[in-house]
């Protein structure tokens, strides 16, 4: 029987999940960069970038751009860590 | 005895079928999948920007050699000072490459490696530039070659452009012939080297980054 793994229930929902594989991708990316690539509405975006950098899966850093404030997100060690988890555990339910 | 061995293998699969259930209504593993495969392609596609570098560099490059053959064969006596219009172009490329870097709304591991290569690059090409004459100034255009088609290669395989990873080696060939035949025709080796190595790939890195 095969050995099922836990899916990790922060990164197992459509939008926390394409957040992070972004940011797995790039170095850092801003709030308008995610907002654009994921289609999702600001106020969700910020939610679940909330929940994301509360479990420190990722960074968020408040700056300035002249006088636009700008949001930028990087993903940390421990969320590369629980993103490859996320990964194994899907491939334990593929094989 | 197998009555409970029965139960406890009865209620691990319904834990699991539970778990599964659970799950489902939030996402199947297939659509997990093609998030990650759709985000992650989403963001390697940013390559936007790299062609301004090459086509620029291409130009004036093309446009001193061309310009230092020329002047040698009417016996100027100082023809090298075609080289000094590459001062206000790397004024023009570090502005430009600054200006992109801080409007830019995501940073690329892409852009990282290839702003980083051609800054390490530029240091040789300085000191060979600076110390032309303990180099001998006849070796200059073919070890300038040798180091740029490094860059490009570089470049070319951050990018994953193919026509930039040939137009390398076209450059690493210009060098090695320059170096052989490093009279005035030299110049000539470098200016099809830098058409064929930069100008052409950087056209058709154009021509990607506007069909995205």
């Amino acid at each position: 029987m095969a050995n099922f793994q836990n899916l990790d229930p922060l990164l197992h929902s459509q939008l926390r999940l394409a957040v992070m594989s972004i940011l797995i991708s790039v170095e850092s990316a801003e709030f308008v960069y995610l907002k654009e690539k994921t289609g999702a509405t600001a106020g969700n975006l910020s939610v679940q970038i909330d929940k994301l950098s509360n479990a420190e899966y990722i960074e968020v850093t408040k700056a300035f751009k002249g006088k636009k404030p700008v949001t930028t997100c990087k993903i940390t060690n421990t969320g590369i860590q629980a993103f490859e988890a996320y990964i194994n555990a899907l491939k334990s339910y593929i094989h | 005895m197998k009555i409970m061995a029965t139960f406890f293998y009865k209620l691990s699969l319904y834990h699991k079928l539970l778990y599964i259930y659970n799950m489902k209504d939030r996402l199947t593993n297939a659509e997990s999948l093609e998030i990650i495969s759709n985000m992650i392609n989403q963001a390697k596609q940013q390559i936007g920007g790299s062609s301004f570098q090459f086509l620029m560099w291409g130009w004036v490059v093309l446009t001193a050699y061309l310009g230092h053959f020329t002047l040698a064969k009417i016996d100027f006596n100082a023809p090298y000072v075609v080289w000094l219009i590459t001062i206000p172009a790397a004024i023009v490329s570090f502005v430009y490459g600054y200006r992109q870097e801080k409007d830019a709304k995501v940073k690329t591991y892409t852009s990282y490696i290839y702003g980083n290569t051609w800054l390490a690059m530029s240091i040789p090409l300085v000191a060979f530039i600076a110390f032309g004459s303990k180099v001998g100034s006849h070796n200059l255009t073919g070890l300038i070659l040798l180091i740029s088609g490094s860059a490009t290669f570089v470049s070319g395989k951050a990018l994953k452009f193919l026509p930039t990873i040939y137009g390398s080696f076209i450059i690493w060939l210009g060098g090695i012939f320059a170096l052989i035949f490093n009279d005035d025709n030299q110049f000539l080796i470098g200016a099809l080297a830098v058409t064929l190595g930069y100008l052409v790939p950087g056209y058709l890195l154009k021509m990607k980054e506007k069909n995205g």
